[in-house]
């Protein structure tokens, strides 16, 4: 309607019921097609990608709807996959995995509960919760290098079980190798996309835009924001040790999965896609993760320096990010297009 | 013991003080409101309606003196606690949420005290379906029913003021604080405005701090003058407009 710049959380999708249908089917069929026609290289590349940008998803839900901004979030990513691998250590087997995926997503879980609880309930809020979030990204990453017994220090963990899920005795399905990893990704991510939107689209969805936008008013108004702060925090978290936990299919996992500078990653994918839009940053992800392959094949040293120029040509010229910036286009040219119809 | 005496008080607070640094805001400051009156406090800057406002809806401790409210004291609950009780306030700066549209802002209105499984819809309440019924009467009744899918943001800023009323009526409250309802509006909005507040004290207490007597004049009850934390007088808005001493205090400016 404007012509003003509008955050990307303000513009709102206008695709009729029929053909988002028809864009998700398209967007399935793609996705089952890829590992029978993609290399095998190429498929693992893209599990990974899916993977993180389950961990982006989550980052959206806090940080682009919450307007809680996390500077550790792939903490909780690299304790999923920590307690992932660290259990199927330990354990292997289908009941390995299902204990296994329990601790990934509940170890981050119960954190992320002490943390809302410690932190939100005294009123720490805004760019000290980004500080403190910071500084206990540092620390569980020193904790995971240093404890070289149970993380396996700097070189991290690898050579644990299989996953292996299924029903005992019935069914098994071992989750390695290059296909059902990847599908075990995109099953995850259409999992993780689905709850995500069924939170936006429900009160407490509004109640968490709210909260970003005025949360003294929505206390006043009566709300506990700090209760509603903390869950979408657990929230969040579950679902980054989630994808933590999934990422285990790669077969390693290494201390950098908990340090900030993932975590800052994880903030310039939901930012190019496009924060509080949640396909967004799933493609922001997936855009960034490909493009830093290619650059980090041929500049060794210096790609992030190229990934930081494009973030920074992005905020300049689409602050809110490319989905809303693509989704504005469509209009526009749908717009064109309707009046073109009318005046002939 | 007062509690017997003020039977159908809703606000009773006696004896508030508070101080900021040297200043007193509030300074042995005693207010009673009954249920289904209307109030005016009215005074210049800095005569502490605001922190009085602060007080009563729990946002700032007084450093002396009680509030009870709808019987019960409430001087160590939160703003949170106090609004759950049904008090409904609007702070000087008009505060809506920019990005949420005009039925979300009464969507979280009729929800308050809800638990988080009722929020997410994983327990639907029958108070959810009565309360959707409630919203679309009440953006009838307040001319709002067209700009319901629209953005806080895109509202004027006479809209804003209004939906921020009617975001803190759909909360159902018993008692309604507002600072300064008519700022920033036309003359013929703030006619409408003071007719609205009119037709609400019907059914609740309304307080309403005001800095434009010609509005007050518009709402014409009892009238409370602060100054310096102090009640300076109070009456109709007749007698005080001819209380010289208002005149001295207040700009010397007020309608005839």
């Amino acid at each position: 309607m404007t012509g003003k710049m509008t955050p990307g959380w303000l513009v709102r999708v206008r695709l009729s019921r029929s053909s988002r249908l028809l864009l998700l089917l398209a967007l399935a069929a793609c996705a089952a097609a890829i590992p029978s026609v993609a290399s095998p290289y190429a498929v693992s590349l893209t599990t990974r990608f899916i993977v993180f940008s389950i961990l982006a998803l989550s980052m959206d839900l806090l940080w682009g709807y919450g307007g809680v901004v996390s500077f550790g979030h792939a903490m909780f990513f690299g304790l999923g996959a920590y307690a992932m691998a660290i259990t199927l250590t330990h354990a292997a087997g289908i009941g390995g995995t299902y204990l296994a995926l329990a601790l990934g997503v509940g170890v981050p879980a119960v954190l992320a509960l002490a943390l809302g609880f410690f932190l939100f309930y005294s009123a720490v809020s805004g760019v000290y919760f980004g500080i403190v979030t910071l500084a206990l990204a540092v620390a569980f990453e020193t904790l995971a290098v240093v404890n070289r017994s149970f993380t396996g220090g700097m070189d991290g963990l690898y050579g644990f079980a299989i996953p292996t899920i299924g029903l005992p005795g019935l069914v098994q399905v071992e989750v390695w190798g290059t296909e059902n990893p990847y599908f075990a990704g995109v099953i995850g991510l259409a999992v993780c996309y689905l709850l995500a939107r069924w939170i936006t689209h429900s009160s407490f969805g509004t109640a968490i835009k709210a909260i970003r936008d005025e949360e003294p008013r929505l206390e006043l108004l009566g709300y506990d924001t700090a209760l509603i702060k903390t869950i979408l925090l657990v929230i969040t978290c579950a679902m980054a040790g989630f994808a933590g936990s999934l990422y285990t299919t790669v077969g390693f996992v290494s201390p950098q999965l908990l340090g900030v500078f993932f975590s800052t990653q994880v903030l310039v994918w939901v930012g190019i896609g496009g924060r509080g839009t949640l396909a967004g940053p799933i493609l922001g992800t997936i855009l960034v993760g490909f493009l830093q392959t290619i650059l980090s094949g041929e500049f060794e040293d210096i790609w992030p320096l190229f990934v930081g120029m494009f973030f920074l040509l992005i905020v300049l010229f689409w602050p809110s990010g490319l989905y809303p910036f693509i989704q504005r286009s469509l209009n526009a040219a749908r717009r064109r297009l309707g009046s073109a119809q009318v005046g002939a | 013991m007062s509690g017997a005496s003020h039977g159908d008080a809703v606000i009773a607070a006696t004896g508030l003080t508070k101080h900021f640094g040297g200043v007193a805001a509030l300074d042995d400051f005693s207010i009673t409101v009954a249920d289904r009156e209307i109030r005016c406090i009215v005074g210049p800057n800095g005569a502490g309606k605001s922190t009085l406002f602060k007080v009563l809806c729990g946002l700032l401790k007084a450093d002396a003196g009680s509030v009870r409210i709808l019987g019960r004291d409430v001087s160590g609950l939160n703003a949170r606690r106090v609004a759950r009780m049904g008090v409904a306030t609007k702070l000087q700066i008009p505060r809506v949420f920019p990005s949420l549209t005009v039925h979300e802002h009464l969507e979280l209105a009729t929800r308050v005290g809800m638990g988080v499984p009722q929020l997410l819809g994983l327990r639907r309440r029958r108070q959810a379906v009565a309360a959707d019924a409630m919203i679309s009467q009440l953006l009838e009744d307040l001319g709002l029913a067209k700009t319901r899918d629209r953005l806080a943001q895109e509202l004027s800023h006479g809209e804003r003021q209004w939906l921020e009323i009617v975001m803190m009526l759909a909360t159902g409250p018993r008692i309604l604080l507002l600072d300064e309802p008519g700022a920033g509006m036309a003359t013929e909005e703030k006619a409408r405005t003071a007719d609205l507040l009119q037709r609400l004290s019907e059914r609740m207490a309304v307080v309403v701090i005001e800095h434009d007597l010609a509005f007050v004049q518009l709402i014409a009850h009892k009238v409370m003058v602060m100054h310096r934390g102090r009640l300076l007088t109070q009456g109709s808005f007749d007698e005080i407009s001819r209380d010289p001493q208002v005149g001295l205090v207040y700009l010397g400016s007020t309608s005839t």
